[in-house]
């Protein structure tokens, strides 16, 4: 299944439908004969090798990077690593584990910094937030389809979305929480045998917060932006 | 008295003389010495300066044929490669059957050169009038080499058999001697000898990087000597074996199409042609890919299509035929076509990139660079006679080559243009037989509703897949095509 549009495609069926027409105008023979023999383009098809063949393979990601932006008091980046074993080609069990630098935004500079209308200074804002440490989970993934982009019909990549599902543990500064998490993703070929992919997952989890007795639970999305370098294992064959 | 002044002043000449001839000699010799060491110590500039006094300063003969070999041998070292030619030739003047050890190695070093440069032919041409006395048995299978090549050039087909299938198959230019000897089958329509000696090469050569050239070459004569042979199965399993990446993806392309054609295989045929008939080779000169297309087509009764192909070709070609037929009248000599293909102008885009695709014409560029950065690189040393005599060698050379390149490019020029007209004949033919197809077509129809082709189930193959043309060429899917087609003929 071709994914991207084709550039050119209306151009050249127009100049193609226009060369015929012209010539089927030439004599009554030539419209009758205009069907006869024709062979629509849909007959032509380019076999090639499978580039994204997944079936029994390994996928080693020994590096991610990325980053959990969209918090307003908070900026998280992660960095990690991940395997994936594909049963088939659309199926994958994978485990992955997720480290985090947490920075606060200027979002608490602002709501602190000094005030002109109320001069009598009041004591700086704390925002009580629970800093995530690192994750720890393991999954599904599926590829239901795969397909290919070409810039001008030449630097053609192989690309294919990726949905995952999964749960673990998110572990924060003060507490260990059970998380699950879906994902969206697109995953390019540049080899047979190395990929990349970019991918968007939210790791929910309940977080507990406020003083002992007095607990407040909440459900708190983690949406994260990564990037994965993949190797492939085995090599398929030649 | 006077009698006795005499004697003592001719005795103190005589003394004199000698001592300054045993000096001079001795310089002569210190100079070689100091040539060597200046050599083994990597001091290349003053080695060739001192070395060259050495050979001007001496006629003992093996003194003289040792300073040229290591001459040689230091302009080697410093690229200069076909001065570095020269003077091993050189320490081969005068043969002594005292110096066996010493031409051996000159021998061995101008055979490599001469071969890298293209020119073993001369090389072979020098070592005919060497007395094969004086060859070491080491050095035979290059001598035998050489003097091959220069009887193949000289068309002397016998000889030039005789010598290389001399050369031993230990030898670094048996696979070389092995591929002129399947060209050499060949031109005598032996195909069947042909293909023994390619195979030898494609086993020779299969599996080193470095010599993924030779085997790409021997790879598709094999494959036409397979075909011209009548095997036409073979030859499609031959021509099935190059991939992409082999400079030849082209030509073996379009030369696949006719067995595949001849064994009724128009899938692949006209999936072959598909591609070369693409905008990526639009201007690649592949007009018999149009035509065959056509003949195929016109088998398969596909008229329509084949009205297509034939106006793409006329539009495609016409100019370049218009252009090459101007070309050809402004151009005159080896001279105007050389100039005209190193300035990129008075020749079509076409024709030169078919002949920047050309193994033979870019290698003979690539030759006359060299020699040209040789000729400058050579005014920095002292401009002896030694040194000039190379110069005026290497100008010789330039002339000769540039006007051999020339010639190859005046004579691709006419072959194209002939091919081309050929193949507008031909299309001015189909074209007629187009409305004689369609006019027996409807005549065989008697009224019925015309044949229609349907979708075809189309099945790959584990660990491929298939994707469908829909107008658009992808650069990737290139070669891939396949026509998943049935003919349209009422019988």
């Amino acid at each position: 299944m071709h994914l991207g549009a084709k550039v050119g495609k209306v151009l050249f069926l127009g100049m193609l439908c226009g060369a015929l027409c012209a010539q089927a105008a030439e004599s009554l023979i030539e419209e009758q004969l205009e069907e006869i023999g024709r062979i629509p383009h849909r007959e032509i098809i380019s076999v090639q090798r499978n580039y994204t063949k997944k079936a029994w393979r390994h996928e080693l990601s020994p590096f991610t990077f990325g980053g959990i932006p969209f918090g307003t008091i908070r900026r998280t980046l992660i960095g990690g690593t991940g395997y994936a074993l594909h049963w088939n080609d659309w199926f994958a069990t994978e485990a992955n584990f997720l480290y985090t630098k947490n920075f606060f935004t200027s979002f608490t500079e602002d709501i602190n910094g000094p005030d002109e209308d109320n001069p009598v200074n009041t004591p700086p804002i704390q925002p009580l937030v629970q800093n995530l440490v690192f994750v720890l989970s393991a999954g599904a993934s599926f590829t239901p389809w795969h397909g290919k982009v070409a810039t001008f019909s030449r630097h053609t990549l192989y690309l294919e979305p990726v949905f995952s599902l999964g749960a673990g543990i998110a572990k924060t500064d003060s507490n260990t929480y059970f998380t699950f998490y879906p994902g969206i993703g697109l995953r390019v070929f540049f080899r047979e045998w190395v990929s990349l992919k970019l991918e968007v997952r939210d790791y929910i989890y309940q977080e507990v917060s406020g003083t002992p007795g007095s607990e407040v639970t909440s459900l708190t999305n983690n949406y994260s932006v990564a990037v994965s370098l993949s190797f492939w294992l085995p090599k398929m064959p030649r | 008295m006077k009698i006795l002044l005499t004697f003592t002043l001719v005795l103190t000449l005589g003394w004199t003389s000698s001592v300054y001839s045993a000096k001079k000699a001795a310089g002569r010799n210190n100079n070689l010495e100091a040539g060597k060491n200046a050599f083994t110590s990597g001091n290349l500039e003053r080695a060739i300066n001192l070395l060259d006094k050495a050979i001007r300063g001496t006629k003992n003969q093996h003194q003289k044929s040792l300073a040229y070999y290591y001459h040689g041998l230091a302009l080697f070292e410093l690229g200069h490669f076909y001065s570095s030619y020269l003077s091993f030739k050189m320490a081969l003047s005068n043969p002594n059957p005292a110096f066996r050890k010493l031409y051996g190695k000159a021998i061995k070093n101008a055979a490599l050169i001469t071969d890298n440069l293209n020119i073993v032919d001369r090389l072979g041409k020098d070592l005919e009038k060497f007395p094969d006395s004086l060859i070491n048995a080491e050095v035979a299978d290059k001598v035998n080499y050489a003097k091959g090549v220069y009887r193949f050039t000289q068309r002397d087909l016998t000889g030039a058999k005789g010598h290389l299938k001399a050369v031993h198959p230990q030898s670094d230019f048996y696979s070389k001697a092995m591929f002129y000897l399947g060209v050499l089958a060949t031109q005598e329509k032996d195909y069947k000898e042909a293909q023994y000696y390619f195979k030898k090469v494609v086993e020779l050569t299969t599996g080193k990087k470095e010599l993924r050239d030779r085997e790409d070459l021997a790879k598709l004569n094999l494959a036409r000597s397979v075909y011209s042979a009548g095997d036409m199965e073979a030859s499609v399993e031959r021509f099935a074996r190059f991939t992409s990446s082999s400079k030849y993806w082209q030509t073996v392309l379009l030369e696949a199409s006719w067995p595949l054609m001849r064994l009724n295989d128009t899938t692949v045929s006209l999936g072959n042609l598909h591609t070369l008939t693409s905008p990526f080779y639009r201007e690649d000169l592949v007009g018999e890919a149009f035509i065959l297309r056509s003949i195929i087509l016109f088998a398969l009764c596909k008229y329509e299509e084949m009205r297509y192909t034939l106006t793409q070709f006329f539009e495609i070609y016409d100019p370049v035929l218009a252009a090459m037929e101007k070309e050809q009248n402004r151009l005159s000599g080896s001279e105007a076509y050389f100039n005209a293909f190193t300035n990129r102008e008075n020749l079509n885009g076409s024709f030169l990139r078919y002949l920047d695709r050309d193994t033979g014409v870019q290698k003979s560029k690539q030759i006359l660079g060299l020699i040209e950065t040789e000729y400058v690189d050579l005014a920095k040393y002292n401009q002896s006679k030694t040194i000039g005599m190379m110069r005026k060698s290497i100008r010789e050379l330039e002339g000769y080559s540039k006007n051999k390149l020339g010639k190859e490019i005046q004579g691709l020029h006419e072959l194209k243009l002939k091919e081309l007209v050929q193949q507008r004949e031909q299309a001015n033919y189909l074209k007629v037989e187009i409305i004689t197809g369609e006019k027996e077509l409807i005549e065989k129809s008697k009224g019925l509703p015309p044949q229609r082709i349907t979708d075809v189930e189309t099945n790959v193959f584990e660990g491929y897949q298939y994707w469908p043309f829909r107008g658009e060429y992808w650069e990737d899917e290139l070669g891939t095509y396949v026509y998943t087609t049935e003919s349209s003929c009422i019988n």
